[in-house]
This record gives structure tokens, sequence and C-alpha cells, in this order.
């Protein structure tokens, strides 16, 4: 099945590989017949969606399947040699030593009361080695994997360093005994765009330099397409497709691989632009968070002197990584927060200090959806009963709003009958249609998206965003798109604004802001967003 | 670090002050101490003279003053009947009942905390199953009643008593012990469990790490963390529960003197096993405030 | 059981330590331990006047006087003690002559001097007494005086004929003098010391107290060789020291516990009827809170006494350890007791319904405040009453209260309350101190009447009458103006009841003191 260099055996080869389920699984296996090889010096990614059954690849080379997925048949061999079975103690002295691996979570991956130094130095002590040069080689392997100040971050508790320097932590530490199969599950999936950009290229680097063989999973193609000297992709634990990464991104033959491909290359939306009135005026808003007691007061100055507009029926995009103030902007705006200073304007009139049944009345007509479809609806009521609720509190007699509640999922590309279900009957997906749905009950003017797709697949994102975009053309309300995703903002957005800092950096139309950007700092994230223009880097 | 310790006592301080404000009104507004002192249908003169021997006759604020002001310099009053101070009287208790808690304490601790992890490393087995089941037990009997039981059967059936001042404190201390135990293995279980399956585990594993190692390297001590807080939460139930462990084994402890003075009202000795109750729990919380500071980087060091 | 076989060696094992049987002493005498609920923190006998104080006030103290309780239950009988003889020196001077040769337990020889100090102003009638709970027993006396080393001559302001009966109240309690003043009241209370069959030899008011055979005893031989009331709050783990033979003597055992106790072999159960009466007084006053009180009606009360089968509540509560009295009619009074004499108001439910008629009720709410467990079976009999009345159409609600400041916060129609009788060779206490002009039912905040005119002229009769025809006859008119009024009712006679080792020949009489000299006990 896999195409075997003739010079070099494969460092990994996965052949056959057939992992059971549980009985009450919604599949028959986890993997099935799976066979993949990983060449030194070369990086293979598995691609697929969550469930497709690729993590389960990566713990069965690293003999970690639980017992509830049993493999049932296939092998694993490294360096042409078999690996043993499942779960057996032989493998505590392969794990690390020839095999090593990063999560998706670096921080999470780190035991929290440990000093870094300490979690690096037991991985040398648990393999036999001298504890008098645990020092040197850690503070060596740091610097190779590109951290500063080697010596600090050794000193260092997990929750004293930042998710990048932390997922470069872990590397260093799947580095230090120089294994020859470096596994990565999805190892920047919960970092910001340029500090995955660094990680990816850390491990290109350190790929070509130790000649590392990759396995890298991952669920987006713009990780692929950066990375990637051949692909294997996997649906319902099946490989699908397989091969070299240039020809699976350039022709895939699967179906399935051409929309995953499609998925991530949103295209900007062709609305006309015409000249509306203004629906949402903000002028020069600050907020400054105070916490702490009477001893350790402490500032933050989350929002400065940040001003926007948003007309009927446009989408304004709020673009910027975790911690630029988009969120709290986003809060002062909906009047969750009291600003420090700056006047907001809704339909003309000042709602800076709005309260009491005007407040109520304002809420009415923004609506809001958020990232975690999960926990945004009560699990113990039926759907219909969350969506109609705003609508009754508002007056609407309950079998209007039932019957709303209805026609809004069937809208939302469910079925009407949906709403007779509790939420955990749904999967992520279509619990954000739920979400909007009950947004859209209560019709609002405005509607807020604060990350409504981050958590969401690649496939599904792009569901959700042509829905938002369908809403938008029948109903007519304006939008705040609040993103951390380019990619995203550029689907969706009439005009975008970039906020790092709290401040605002840069504003435009998407157009401009994606051709043009003035800012280094929007330069340096189109430039990180692996996905920008994948075909185009391929080129390179 | 210091603004934690220092906020910390500060309120351990307001704690104390509103515990023994809140006893010194209520005795005093929950029926006339004086009259309940004095035999029953004793003349107005008598029941008078009881009030003003204890200080009764002078209006609320001076009282008050008068006690706190003892409190600052270390005063805490006499007890009625017998005219001993009662720090004192307190004191010749204390043994006893620190005997009794500290045994009951560690039966709780040595049992409860391996049992839970055995249980949590054997998940769903029928091992799992019969310790959660023991613990459950454990946690759900009224003391009283498991003392009266084995009080009673080790008289009725071996001609053994079990009670008094000489007697042996491990079946009292069991008595005591036993609900913590079963609260102790029940959270062990959890909070091992919660640690078990914490990605870090995962990554532990991952990186060669061996089983034990892992286990007890990695796992208890994050596990510890929360079960510090129960441990210093358990302290209540183990004052409250020795009040009515003493009763049933007379094990002549604080507890009986407790329930004793109340019964006599002899409010100097109540106001000051109030205060003794409130500074031990305010002890304890701040031991395991100190606890986190030790074990948990994530406060120690921002 | 082969749980049982596992268990003991290692139960065995685990006890041996702390604990052991009662063996035998090597003289012959046992040693007894008494296991206790309680024992007041003093032990000094009049501050500490309390039943936990006094079972062991007796076999420390003698009194000058004391009650032959060995012979007759009921005590009826007075026997020269500390005091040999006593002579009415005047109309309000008593004499009495003490004996010779009584030993302290430091061996200092009692004289008059002590006698006086334990019944002098100070102590007892002064301005502020130090022992309060004994002002009571000491009122009227003026003057104590010890006349020569062995004769102390006590003044009343009233004639009181029966002095010498207040010499078997704690008052009648000998302390030594000299110890007295040299440790000070409150250390006295801890470490007191008498001239008693026992002496003590540790006391700690939280674990229990140990007493020694005084062979200087003036009264002879003494039975045991050593007391030990140990305190076991909970009255199961009381039964288990017995059981297990740790303990000789239980007390206070609970009235519910009885009938299962008897079947259990190698003990006994003792009943002892006391002199304390529980009752409910009516009450008979109209105040701001009771407005219109149907119970000013004596016709109501009447009905309500008709109506109520106490004597068969009381058997099917108490089975015979327990009797329904006819007012004031007790027997620990001796000549004043008339076995044959009846009640007035019986059970009748035909003058209830014709009483009931006379009367103005008209179904009102009459509200009865109980204090919760306190008195044994009080709530159950007062459950079966509240039945009888409601047959009668009579419509009484039960208010349990959690203590007596509590039970007396008007308004109330029925009060719960007991009488002592206090033995003073005549009912003047239960009658005329519990319902006379000085009493809480007519002077305190929860009082519950007003006195008739003729019951007050009768009660100074009562009062005043010196020999013993005048004074019984005084007595029954004074009653039969109480029954006439009907200010309340008495359910039975209080029970006390212990549990012994069957092997102990100890038999306390009708009483809660536990004695255990030569005269109680085998």
């Amino acid at each position: 099945m896999t195409k075997v260099g003739a010079r070099d055996a494969p460092t990994l080869l996965v052949s056959d590989l057939t992992v059971g389920l549980p009985p009450d699984g919604d599949r028959k296996f986890a993997v099935e017949n799976a066979s993949l090889a990983v060449m030194a010096g070369q990086t293979r990614c598995l691609v697929g969606e969550s469930g497709s059954g690729k993590s389960v690849i990566g713990n069965a080379i690293l003999g970690m399947l639980p017992d509830a997925l049993p493999q049932l048949s296939g092998s694993v061999a490294l360096h042409g040699e078999n690996l043993p079975k499942q779960r057996d103690p032989a493998f505590n002295s392969i794990r690390s030593a020839r095999i090593a691996t990063i999560f998706q979570d670096a921080s999470a991956s780190l035991n929290p009361i440990k000093r870094i130094g300490k979690q690096l130095a037991e991985i040398l002590q648990v393999h036999g080695f001298d504890a008098s040069s645990h020092k040197d080689r850690i503070r060596d392997v740091l610097a190779a994997v590109r951290l500063d100040e080697p010596d600090r971050i050794m000193r260092a508790y997990p929750h004293q360093i930042s998710g990048g320097q932390a997922q470069r932590v872990v590397i260093a530490g799947a580095l230090l005994l120089k294994p020859s199969l470096l596994i990565a599950d999805e190892p920047t999936t919960a970092l910001d765009v340029t500090t995955q950009a660094g990680i990816l290229k850390l491990i290109a680097d350190l790929k070509k330099e130790l000649g590392l063989a990759v396995l890298f999973v991952t669920h987006d193609f713009g990780v692929v397409a950066e990375i990637a000297d051949h692909v294997s992709v996997m649906k319902d634990g099946v490989i699908v497709e397989h091969g070299a990464a240039a020809d699976i991104l350039t022709s895939p033959q699967h179906a399935y691989t051409q929309k995953l491909i499609a998925a991530a290359q949103p295209s900007a939306p062709d609305k006309p632009t015409t000249a509306a009135e203004e629906l949402l005026q903000a002028q020069d808003i600050n907020l400054v968070y105070r916490s702490g007691g009477l001893l350790n007061r402490q500032r933050t100055h989350a929002v400065r002197n940040v001003s926007l507009d948003i007309a009927k029926g446009q989408t304004l995009g709020l673009v910027g990584e975790s911690g630029s103030g988009k969120s709290s902007l986003a809060r002062a705006l909906l009047r969750l927060e009291e600003t420090d200073s700056g006047t907001i304007r809704y339909n003309g009139h000042d709602i800076t200090h709005l309260a009491g049944p005007d407040l109520q009345r304002l809420r009415k007509s923004i609506q809001v959806v958020l990232q975690d479809p999960y926990s945004a609806l009560n699990p113990r009521k039926l759907v219909r009963a969350s969506i109609a609720e705003g609508p009754i509190i508002h007056g609407m007699p309950k079998k209007r709003a039932y019957a709303r509640a209805e026609e809004l999922l069937e809208l939302t590309g469910l079925s009407s009958t949906a709403g007779q279900r509790y939420p955990h009957e749904f999967s992520g997906g279509q619990r954000q249609r739920i979400c909007i749905a009950r947004a859209l009950a209560l019709e609002p003017e405005l509607l807020v998206a604060d990350e409504a797709v981050s958590a969401l697949d690649v496939s599904v994102q792009a569901q959700i965003l042509k829905l938002f975009a369908d809403m938008q053309n029948r109903f007519g309300f304006a939008m705040l798109f609040i993103t951390h995703d380019l990619r995203v903002a550029r689907a969706v957005c009439d005009d975008i604004i970039v906020m790092k800092s709290g401040e605002v950096l840069e504003r435009g139309t998407v157009t401009s802001v994606f051709t043009h950007p003035s800012h280094d700092y929007t330069k340096a994230l189109l430039a990180a967003a692996p996905t920008s223009d994948f075909l185009a880097l391929r080129g390179k | 670090m210091l603004t934690y310790v220092l906020s910390k006592l500060m309120r351990a301080a307001v704690t104390m002050l509103i515990t023994v404000s809140l006893v010194f009104t209520f005795i005093r507004f929950s029926g006339d101490p004086a009259a309940a002192l004095a035999p029953p249908d004793a003349p107005q003169e008598v029941i008078d003279q009881y009030a003003e021997q204890m200080g009764l006759d002078k209006p609320f604020w001076v009282q008050y003053s008068g006690y706190i002001g003892g409190l600052m310099v270390g005063e805490f009053g006499y007890s009625v009947h017998t005219g001993r101070a009662v720090e004192e009287l307190f004191l010749e208790r204390l043994p006893y009942t620190l005997q009794l808690g500290g045994c009951a304490f560690l039966i709780a601790l040595l049992f409860g905390i391996p049992l839970g992890s055995l249980a949590a490393v054997n998940r769903a087995s029928k091992l799992d199953r019969l310790v959660m089941g023991f613990s459950v037990f454990a946690f759900a009997m009224p003391n009283f009643l498991f003392g009266l039981i084995i009080i009673l059967t080790s008289a009725l059936w071996f001609q053994i008593y079990l009670g008094g001042e000489g007697a042996n404190v491990l079946f009292p201390a069991l008595t005591l012990g036993l609900a913590s135990m079963g609260g102790f293995a029940r959270f062990t279980r959890s909070s091992l469990l919660e640690i078990i399956n914490a990605p870090f585990m995962r990554a532990a594993e991952a990186r060669g790490i061996p089983f034990m190692r892992r286990l007890i390297r990695h796992a208890a001590p994050n596990a510890a963390i929360p079960l510090v807080t129960l441990v210093g939460l358990s302290i209540g139930g183990l004052i409250a529960g020795s009040v009515v462990t003493e009763q049933v084994f007379a094990w002549p402890g604080v507890g009986q003197l407790l329930i004793r003075s109340v019964a006599t009202r002899d409010l100097a000795m109540v106001q000051f096993l109030v205060l003794a109750v409130a500074f031990t729990m305010v002890l304890a919380n701040l031991l395991v405030d100190t606890l986190y500071l030790l074990i948990d980087p994530r406060i120690r060091v921002r | 059981m082969r749980f049982h076989k596992l268990f003991k060696p290692l139960a065995i094992a685990l006890v041996a330590i702390g604990t052991g049987g009662n063996a035998l002493a090597q003289d012959g005498r046992p040693d007894l331990t008494i296991a206790v609920d309680n024992l007041w923190p003093t032990m000094d006998p009049v501050i500490g006047i309390s039943t936990t104080g006094q079972r062991v006030h007796f076999n420390v103290f003698d009194t000058l006087v004391r009650r032959n309780r060995w012979e007759d239950p009921n005590g009826n009988s007075l026997v020269p003690w500390l005091a040999e003889s006593w002579t009415r020196k005047s109309e309000f001077v008593w004499e009495f002559k003490l004996r010779e040769g009584v030993k302290f337990h430091d061996g200092h020889v009692m004289d008059a001097e002590d006698v006086a100090f334990s019944l002098s102003a100070e102590r007892l009638w002064g301005e502020k007494p130090i022992a309060r709970r004994g002002t009571r027993y000491a009122r009227g006396i003026t003057r104590v005086e010890a006349t020569g080393p062995l004769t102390l001559e006590v003044e009343t302001s009233f004639p009181d004929p029966n002095m010498p009966y207040r010499m078997v109240t704690p008052i009648g309690f000998v302390l030594p003098k000299h110890y007295y003043e040299e440790v000070g009241t409150d250390a006295f209370g801890q470490m007191p010391m008498g001239t008693g069959a026992y002496k003590i030899t540790e006391f700690d008011p939280s674990v229990g107290l140990k007493a020694v055979a005084f062979d200087d005893w003036w009264g002879g031989d003494v039975p045991a060789k050593s007391l030990h009331f140990q305190i076991v709050p909970e009255f199961s783990t009381r039964f288990a020291g017995l059981m297990s033979g740790e303990f000789d003597v239980v007390v206070n055992v609970p009235s519910d516990q009885v009938a299962q106790l008897k079947t259990k072999s190698g003990v006994k159960v003792m009943e002892k009827g006391i002199e304390n009466y529980p009752m409910f007084a009516f009450n008979m006053l109209e105040t701001e809170l009771l407005p219109d009180n149907p119970l000013t009606d004596v016709n109501l009360r009447k009905a309500m006494v008709h109506a109520v089968d106490r004597v068969s509540i009381t058997k099917a509560i108490w089975g015979d350890a327990t009797f329904v009295p006819t007012p004031f009619n007790f027997p620990e009074y001796g000549e004043f007791y008339d076995a044959d004499r009846e009640r007035k108001i019986k059970y009748d439910p035909d003058m209830a319904a014709a009483m009931l008629k006379k009367s103005d009720y008209s179904g009102e709410e009459l509200i009865w405040h109980i204090t919760r467990g306190f008195y044994p079976n009080y709530e159950i009999a007062a459950e079966l009453m509240v039945e009888q009345w409601a047959d009668a159409g009579i419509n009484v609600k039960i208010e349990l209260k959690d203590n007596f400041s509590l039970a007396y916060q008007r308004p109330f129609h029925l009060l719960n309350m007991s009488m002592s009788s206090e033995f003073s060779g005549d009912p003047y206490r239960p009658l005329w101190m519990d319902w006379g002009p000085l009493s809480s039912r007519v002077r305190a905040k929860h009082s519950t009447w007003k006195m008739t005119p003729d019951f007050e002229k009768l009660g100074e009769a009562f009062e005043l009458a010196q020999d013993f025809d005048s004074r019984k006859q005084a007595y029954l008119d004074l009653v039969a103006e109480w029954e006439d009024v009907t200010p309340g009712m008495y359910l039975w006679r209080n029970v006390v009841s212990y549990v012994v080792d069957e092997e102990l020949d100890w038999d306390p009489g009708n009483s809660a003191v536990t004695v255990f000299d030569n005269l109680y006990m085998k």
C-alpha cells in the first residue's frame, strides 16, 4: 500500500492496523486497515476531522491504546522492528527514547506543580542517564528549541510561561533523548497564529537538523500545506487518500479531501456594499479592569481609545489574538461592562449610560452567539423551549413562539422536530445552529458572534459561516464578528478592525486589509496564517 | 505572599470576633441565664443574686465591652460553679479530646486515603465497588449509633466495657474517625481519578515514565491539593463529632465539658469553649492555606 | 458466630489495659462503682443541692437528724444522727445536743462550733449568703449559737414546731469549720470533707468521684471498701458497663427502658417513688394577653379534672410503680397521711358534662405549655388527657417548649410543673409554700392564681397552729378549700429507677439519693 523508497527502510511502518471500538460506539472500528509509513527526515501529515481516528493511530504507535480500544490486527514497526503489544511495560524504554510525542495543549501536558527543569530532568532520569549531566543537556535542548533564558525557564512552573513557550518546552522534552520518530498530535491548534507559525517552523527545522521522522496529526489543511511531505487523509477510521503533499493539495482525488481543502479556503463574499445608515457608533472607548483587594490592587487597561462604526446590514470583523481586548470591547459595546470613558450611540441615541427598561429593550435588539455551543444551551431544556424563551419573556404567546422556533430551526438547516429534543442529542455544529436560531428568534438588529466558529471542525466551520451570511441576507441584521482567525474574518466581513493590546492597529475593508495591510502586525498575522494562500506558498 | 498571609490573618481575627460576639449575645437573649441557674421556683431575690454574681445586672454594652476587654488581656472568666478559671478547666480536658481527635484523624487519614487510592487505581473493579460501598456506609453511619452498637455488642457478647476515662482510645477514635475516613476515601478516589485522566498524566506516560512513578510523583501531589481542603474542613466535623462520641463513650474531654456547661448555664465556660472551637477552626483554615502555599506553586509564585 | 470467635481475643487484648472487673477487695468488702449521668460541679452539700450532688453528699457528710428509710421506704421517722437529742426551749428556740467523739475525715473532732458554722448567717440566711440554694430551708432563722462544746441553739422569727425536720435537709449537713475556712468555698467544693462513712480521695466534675471507706466513722462498719461515682452521660453506655460487670449500680434508667430491663438476667431493676409530684396549674388569671380566660370559671376547671381518668392513664403508663395522689395526702407525711382519704374530684364523665354545662365555656382552645422531655412520661399522659378532654367537649392544645423560661411565657392556660413535698413533718411546703402568698403561683411573672380570701385565712391559721391536732385540722381545711377552688391537678408521684447487680444487697428506699452505709447496704 505504502510507497517505500528503495534506498531507505521507513522509520515508522504501520501495516493494516485495525482498532476496535466499544460495542456502543457509532461505528465498528476506531481504525480500520490503516497503513502508513514515515521516512527519516520527512513529515507525514495525518489529516482528518475530530473522531476520524487519526489520534487513535498516534496512540497505537505509542502502545497507549486503552482497553476500551483494543488493537485487533495489524502491526507497528520502528526501523523494521515490531513494537511490543499495547500497554506492555517494555514500551517505557521506547517512549521518549525512540518515539517522542507532543500534544495539542502543551501547558496541560506539563505537571502544574513541578518546576520545568525537574520535569525535563525526570525524562533523563527514568531513562537511566547520569544525573550530573542533566542540567547542561537540558539547557542545550532548550536553546535548540529557540527558548531564550533557558535557566529562567528551568526554574519556572508551567503557569509562569506562555502557551508557545510551553509547546517549545514540550518539544524540548521530546527531543531530549534524540528519538527517531516524533508524533505531533495537533500541536498548534491551541495557539495563536503567530505562535503557531513559529512552532511549525521549529518542527520543520528540527526535522531537517536531526533527521527526524515526523507524524503530524492535524485537521487543518493550512498546516498541511506548510509542513507536509506526505499526506494521509482519514475519514471514519479509514485512510481514504494518501500521497505526496503537493499532489494531494493540488489535485485531491477523494471527494472528502476535496471538501476539506475547499473548506479551508473560504472565499470572500460578493456582497454589494451599499452606503447604509449607521447602527452602532462608538467613540474613544476606554475600559480599565481593576482587581485585587485592599493591598494588591491591579489595573489592566483592556481597551484604549477605540472608535468604530457598524452600518445596518453590514458586518464588522474584530480581529486579534487572545488578550488583544477584542472581547472586552464587545462587552463594553453590549453594555455588559461600564466604560471608563467614551460614548456609544445606537440608532443615533446615546446608550453609554442606559439603564433599566431602556437597557432591557436594547438587549433584545442585540443578540450574541458564543464560542462554546456546549455550555451555551441549558441541558435540561428542550431545544425549542430554549429558543422560544426570549420571545416569551418579551411578550410573545407561547404557541406562536414555539411555531417560530420550529420555523427558525428549519431555516438554520435543522429539522423542525429538532425542537423536541435535548441539546446533548446534537453535534457541536448543530448546536451552534440552535444558538443562532435562538439569537434570531428575537429579531435582532445587531448580532454579535464571539469566536462563534472557533470550536468547530473546518468543514462545519464553513457551513456555519455560510449560514451566518444566508441569515444576514434574509433578515438584514448587522453583525459584529469577533475572531482570531483571519481566514474566517475574510469569509464573512465587510470591514475589518485589527486589535492588539487594547488598541486598534488597522481598519479598512476586507479587500484593502488583506491585499494592502498597512501595519506590520497585520502583515505578520497574514504571513503567519497557514491558510492565507497555501497554494501560492507551495509554489515558493 | 506577605499580603496573602496578612489578609488571611485579618480574616481569621474578624471571624473570631464575630463568633464570640454572636455567642455572647445569643446566650444573653435566649432566656434568663440567672433564672436558669437558680433552683426551680427560686424566689426573685436569689435569681437577682445570681445575676449580680455573673454581672448580668449590668447593661449589655458594659458586659460586652468588659468581656472583650478581658479577652484582650487573656482574662477569660471563671466557672460559676467551681470558681476556677475557665481556661484551666479547658486545659484539663483538652488532652483527652486531642488524644481522641488525633487518633480519629490518623485513622481517617491512614485508612481513608490508601483505600481511596486503591479504588481509583482499580477503577470499576470489585475492589473499587467494595471500597466505595464501605465508604458510603462509613460516611452515612451516624457516629452515636455506631458507638452504641460497638459498646453494647462488646458488653453483651464479650462482657467488655469500652467506655470511660481509662478505656482504650481505639474504639471511640474509630467511631469518631469513621465518617471522615469514608469522606477521605471517596474524595481521594475522585480527586485521583481526575488527575489520572489529566493530559499531563498521559503526557508523562508518553515520556516513558513508569506507572508507579507517575502515580506517586505526579498524580499524588496534584491530587493532594484539593484533599488538603477537605482534610482541613474535616477538623470541624471531628470537633462536632467528638461531642457526640465523648458523650457515648463517657470520654471526659472538651465535648462533655461543653454539654455540661450548656446544661448548667456556665456562661463563661460556654463562651470560652465556643471561642476555643472557633479558634481551632480558624487555625485549621490557616493551616490549610499555609499548606496550599507549600504544595501549590500556582498560589506561591505568580 | 465466627466473627465472635475472631473478635473476642482481639477485643480482650485491646481493652485489657484500661478496664478490670470489680474484684472483691482483700478485706472482703467490695469496691462499688456507681454509674451516674452527671455529678454537680461542686460538692459543697448546700451550694450543690441537686439530685446529681445528693447522690454523693449523704455518703460523705452526716446531717444532724436523719430519716429512716432503711426500715420504712417513705422515711417517716426521725433518727438522732449527729444530734443525739433536741428540745424546744421556747416557742422560738430549739436546742440540739450533739454526739460526742464524731471525727471528720482528717481526724479533727466535731463540736458545736462546726455546726454553728454550717448553719451560719454567712452561709445560709444572711443578706447575701454563700449557699443560696439553701435559703429556702433556712427561712426565719435569726440566731444560731454554740452554747457549749456540744450544744447549740437555733432561734426563729416565727414559732416553728418542726425545726428538727429541717435538720434532715441539706442545711443539716455538718461541715468542718477549720478546713472550710482554711481552703475557702471554691476549693472546699472541689475536695470537701465531712464526718460521713466515706472519705473523698478524688473529685473531677468531668470524670467522677472516688471515695474510700472512713474506718473511723462514728456509725460503725463501712460496708464498701470504696465508692467510685463514674460519669457516663449516655444510658446505653451505663447499661453496657453494668452488663459487662464494670458497674454495680446504674442510676437514672429512662422510663421507657424499664420494662425491657426487667427481663435481663443478672441485674435487678428498682423503681422508687420519690417525693416529687408532676402536675399542672390552671392559669386562673385574666391578663393582657388572655383577656377572656375561660379558666376563671371554677366549673370548667372542675369539669376538666372530672373528665380525665388519671388512675387508668397512670396505670397504663407506669404499671404499679406509682399512684395518683389525693391532694396533699402524701405518704411521706407520717401522721398527716391518711390512706383512706379520697380525692373530692374523681374521674366522672357525667359530672364533667354537668360542670361543663354550668360553665360559660364554648369550645375555646386552651393552650398547655409543656417543657419538652423534662418529666418522664408527662407528654404521653398529656396526649391521652387531651383526647379525653376532647371527648368531653374541651379543646386543649399542647405546646411543647424547649425550656422552662420559654414555657413561662404567656399566654398559656395550663402550665406544667412539679412540686416536691419536702420532708418537714407536715405538708407545709407543698400546700402553703407552693400555693401561698410567697409562692411562684402567686408572685412570679408566670403566676397562675390569686389566693381566695378563704385560702389565705385558712393558710394563716395553718401556719400558726402549733400542736398536732390543730395543725392537722387546719391542714384538712386548707386542702378542702384548695380542692374547692381547684387551681391545679396532680398527676402522679414521680419515679426514679435503678438497675443494679443482682447480687448487691442494697436498697435506697423511696429516694433519688443513694446512700451506701451499713443501714442501706448489707
